[in-house]
């Protein structure tokens, strides 16, 4: 609702969290932009030059042509890229995004990221501690971006950061995971990593078996319902299958998702009386600590205790935070493919 | 007419539910969906906006009187701040998380303020006039509200959950919750009867009410501590849901004149009432989702206050 649009601090921070309302301010944007036909476009980063020395090119998917004279080393990233590209063998030697829990542990979105590998220069929504950032002498900036919507590095520093280094933008809006990994994959060769190595190999394999298994789960549980959703204090949310990467694939693999009819920017946004209106067998749960209600906390209201799936005990974790990796997704298909094994079809 | 917006407010939502089934539901709750809506939802939110909507509704009337200022309102006092403060340290600072934790923090902040404010207020000559008051409350708000801008910067999950309850909201709080502070609120409401008379007096100016044998310290400081409790409550439970404490004393000095007894009881009655027609139509207006009762009484009251000033001179008082 752009009626709850606060201050941009406010704003920010809250997308820190990758906050649905962000997303739902976000809607009319994206439509009238129809940035999204941008991201299918193939890529001409793939033809910049191999080697370390000489002219390096790479073409965002903003469509944004990045020209340096050599091929950048010193590379700047947000936490879901800095996670994507690590686990090609891309090494940056800044992050800005999430990178700790509240609890002080390794927040889940920057993958197999080392942090004591690398420097923070922020982590909220737009923070950016310039003086750091520049010390690093970073030759590249890599972001992501869900539609218009540039990650983490909002309209009010994106002069200032550019000013600094060139930035990359990846586009993660409607685009499933494997493509997406696809993508980070063709970033980081032009940036000098090998995804051809054995080692990837063997990750995508894992990735691949998971995903069959996901399939073979589904094409065994003919007729299983699922929804994919979130709750707040103020609304229950449910995720449009065309937004998110992660439940588009989980759609392309086989499963029924439930698809609102009204989304707006990746959610329909329902009250709590309504929270019953798209029913499902089986209901992945938003899993992030962070902004959204827990299990438990979810009990509290009548159209959630009382829904058939929570009711038949058929709820399992949303990972929203895990970044799109061969390494870090296999797990989150072998869960879902374990979550779909175990349900049953027959709840409504 | 509250009886009438209650029974309302328990039979329209965002799901539409058939009246007849509503009554059946009422009297015989089975373990259906439904049911659970109307007992679990409904009703709870319907109770809120009661106690909450009175207990605003009076503090307002309270708190204009009191200051013998017609555009003042529980929020002038830094009870507003006060609370917000509360709810931004305890997930902030305390990470207390727990759902009902912030309803006692927000309590003790908006006490706090209050504290503050008075303390600072009677200071120097002349004891707490309303003028010194509103200056000390003026200055303590702004300092308890950079203090929260401070806090939330260096805290993205403290935001989350200030700025739902910032909005103002009847369904932000478990029903139980209605119970735990209830008695404050009654509290509040009791010293606040025993107040208005001497209101009365008041308005008459200080001097007078003084030779007419009222303690006007005393009055204040009796009166004062009833719009904590009332406001306090309310904003704890509810968020600070602004314009019907500014509000519904002038619609009810509109019905009764003068009296503050009979605006300090209209205004516990129409406060409630504006309240539950503001969270209705909330409901009613962005289906299948919902606005909250604070952006919708903000919306209604605005222009509502402005027609009001408009059409007669705010009477002084």
């Amino acid at each position: 609702m752009p009626l709850f649009r606060s201050t941009p601090a406010i704003e920010s921070a809250q997308a820190a969290r990758l906050d649905r309302r962000r997303f739902l301010a976000l809607g009319g944007a994206v439509a009238a932009t129809g940035l999204l036909a941008a991201c299918g476009d193939s890529d001409t980063g793939k033809g910049s030059d191999k080697a370390a020395t000489g002219p390096w090119s790479f073409t965002d998917d903003r469509g944004k042509k990045i020209t340096l004279k050599k091929r950048p080393e010193r590379i700047v990233a947000q936490s879901h890229p800095a996670a994507a590209m690590w686990d090609f063998g891309i090494r940056p030697v800044g992050i800005f995004g999430p990178q700790k829990t509240a609890d002080g542990g390794t927040s889940p979105q920057v993958g197999n990221v080392d942090l004591s590998k690398t420097t923070s220069v922020g982590t909220n929504f737009g923070e950016f501690q310039m003086e750091k950032l520049i010390s690093l002498k970073p030759e590249l900036i890599v972001t992501i971006a869900y539609g218009p919507m540039i990650w983490y590095i909002p309209e009010e520093v994106i002069k200032k950061v550019e000013a600094v280094a060139p930035i990359a933008v990846i586009q993660l809006m409607g685009v499933a995971v494997p493509d997406a990994v696809k993508r980070f994959g063709e970033l980081a060769a032009a940036l000098g990593a090998d995804p051809g190595s054995a080692e990837i190999q063997k990750a995508k394999r894992d990735f691949e078996t998971a995903a069959a298994a996901v399939t073979t789960a589904a094409k065994a549980k003919k007729g299983l319902s699922v929804a994919v959703v979130s709750g707040t204090k103020e609304n229950f949310f449910v995720a449009d299958p065309a937004f998110h990467g992660d439940v588009k694939y989980f759609r392309q693999l086989g499963l029924d998702i439930v698809k609102p009819a009204k989304p707006e920017a990746g959610f329909e946004s329902l009250s709590w009386e309504e929270a019953g209106r798209y029913k499902a067998d089986l209901v992945l749960e938003d899993a992030r600590p962070e902004g959204g209600l827990t299990h438990q906390q979810l009990g509290a209201y009548p159209t959630w205790k009382g829904s058939p799936a929570v009711k038949a005990g058929q709820v399992t974790d949303w990972q929203t935070e895990t970044p799109f990796t061969y390494q870090r997704f296999t797990k989150v298909l072998n869960d879902l493919a374990g979550a779909v094994t175990k349900a049953r079809v027959d709840v409504v | 007419m509250l009886v009438l917006l209650s029974l309302t407010s328990i039979a329209l939502g965002t799901k539409a539910i058939a009246p007849d089934r509503v009554i059946e539901l009422l009297l015989r709750p089975d373990g259906s969906e439904e049911s659970g809506i109307i007992h679990q939802m409904r009703l709870p939110r319907t109770e809120f906006g009661i106690v909450v909507g009175a207990a605003l509704g009076m503090a307002g009337a309270l708190m204009q009187g009191l200051t013998r200022n017609p555009l003042a309102d529980p929020g002038l006092l830094g009870i507003s701040a006060g609370a917000s403060l509360g709810v931004v340290l305890t997930t902030g600072l305390l990470g207390i998380t727990a759902v009902h934790g912030s309803v006692w923090f927000a309590f003790a902040g908006a006490l706090a303020a209050m504290a503050l404010v008075y303390a600072l207020g009677s200071a120097g000559g002349g004891g707490a006039t309303p003028a010194k008051l509103a200056l000390a409350g003026a200055a303590v708000s702004a300092l308890l509200q950079s203090l929260v801008s401070a806090l939330l910067l260096f805290d993205a999950a403290a935001l989350g959950d200030y700025r739902f309850w910032a909005v103002g909201s009847l369904t932000g709080q478990p029903a139980a919750m209605l119970t735990d502070v209830l008695p404050f609120i009654a509290v509040g409401a009791a010293l606040a009867a025993t107040t208005a008379p001497a209101l009365n007096s008041l308005a008459l100016g200080e001097g007078v009410a003084t030779a007419l044998g009222q303690k006007v310290g005393l009055v204040r400081l009796r009166g004062g501590a009833a719009v904590t409790l009332l406001a306090g409550g309310a904003v704890a439970l509810c968020g600070p849901i602004a314009f019907v404490g500014l509000v519904i004393p002038h619609v009810a000095r509109f019905f009764t004149g003068p009296d503050h007894r009979w605006i300090l009881l209209y205004s516990a009655l129409l406060g409630p009432s504006l309240l539950l027609a503001a969270d209705i139509a909330g409901r009613l207006v962005a289906r299948p989702d919902e606005l909250h009762v604070g952006i919708v009484v903000a919306a209604v009251g605005a222009p509502f206050f402005i027609m009001l000033v408009r059409r007669r001179r705010i009477q002084e008082l």
